[in-house]
């Protein structure tokens, strides 16, 4: 999005994962303690989300940045768009759009390393994942 | 076993140098120092106290590369009080520029260089100690309320099935934060040029989900 956050684009961007399927209704949606998500504008969003949708929204505590994988996802981001930008020349003028093709190839093992960084899993010796 | 700045030799290459001079001894009847330092590619006066020691036997590891290492400063006549000294220093003062160090050793009459500081603290210790940036968190994070909060985030978190958790942020990207750097042409000097938008400059937010549903693999704007 071209413009600054605020809460309405949040919300925007809440409904439009769960028109996408990204969010469904028994999630647990976790974001961090920004005042757009949660406070001014979007005092009641939680609530409404939760009456509404059947999703909850929390809060991670503060300065616990590292338990969000999201921070991985664009650090990663940024990484690709580099290389992609690097191997095919300096010439791509459109970023939103390789935003999108880079986000497009994430994958579920990305995801599953990402929770795991974050302490979300451990792995046994046998390759079994646990909470 | 390490001489200053050399890597000690491991002890394949002491059984090469071993056994060529047991070559060389064998055809000559002798090895000299001149031709052991060609072969073991040691220094002249390495390879006769080597071959002192290799004729009472096979050559102990204490022996060897090593054996003779005086130790940080002491060509300097750094004593031990003048490392302690040059190391509370750095306690003191993590941060400290070379040029104090240099000065306080002009100060008890030792005279040397800002790199000599530099080669001091890549040698004294098992780490090499360069200027590195420090990690930076607020004091608030290990904040009694906070560490509550966090305490009680990891509960919730344990008591539910993790792979419903999704998790959202926003990141402002700028369109110079993506771009690769470029090389500059090594003949002409010039900095090729990137072509951008109008609007490389604005800040972008990119919004971001991250969840285990296998379905969304697609971005939307």
């Amino acid at each position: 999005m071209e413009e600054t956050g605020d809460a309405i684009l949040f919300q925007l961007f809440v409904t439009e994962a769960i028109a996408h399927g990204a969010l469904r209704r028994g999630d647990i949606s976790v974001v961090d303690n920004c005042t757009i998500h949660l406070a001014g504008e979007n005092e009641g969003f939680a609530d409404e989300l939760l009456v509404r949708c059947g999703i909850l929204m929390i809060t991670l505590p503060p300065y616990y940045a590292e338990l969000n994988p999201t921070e991985l996802v664009f650090q990663t981001l940024v990484t690709r768009m580099r290389a992609t930008r690097a191997r095919l020349g300096c010439n791509e003028t459109d970023l939103l759009m390789s935003v999108n093709s880079t986000l497009a190839d994430f994958t579920l093992q990305d995801s599953s390393s990402f929770y795991s960084h974050c302490g979300y899993f451990y792995t046994n010796e046998n390759g079994i994942q646990y909470n | 076993m390490q001489r200053s700045g050399v890597t000690a030799f491991d002890d394949a290459k002491w059984a090469e140098i071993i056994e060529q001079y047991d070559r060389i001894c064998t055809d000559h009847s002798e090895c000299s120092e001149r031709t052991l330092a060609k072969v073991a590619r040691i220094s002249k006066s390495s390879a006769s106290i080597d071959i002192k020691y290799y004729k009472d036997g096979p050559l102990p590891s204490s022996c060897r590369q090593g054996h003779r290492r005086k130790g940080v400063g002491t060509m300097k006549g750094l004593g031990m009080n003048d490392h302690f000294m040059i190391y509370q220093m750095y306690l003191d003062n993590p941060a400290r520029p070379r040029q104090q160090y240099v000065e306080a050793l002009a100060a008890r009459g030792i005279n040397i260089s800002e790199m000599f500081v530099t080669r001091w603290f890549h040698n004294i210790g098992p780490f090499k100690a360069n200027l590195r940036l420090t990690s930076k968190f607020p004091p608030a994070k290990f904040s009694l309320m906070n560490q509550q909060l966090l305490a009680e985030y990891l509960q919730f978190v344990a008591c539910v099935y993790v792979r419903r958790l999704v998790f959202a942020d926003e990141k402002p990207f700028k369109g110079i934060d993506i771009c690769p750097r470029v090389r500059r042409n090594p003949f002409t000097g010039e900095t090729p040029h990137l072509r951008t938008s109008a609007n490389a400059k604005n800040r972008y937010n990119v919004l971001a989900m991250i969840t285990f549903n296998q379905s969304i693999r697609s971005s939307f704007e």
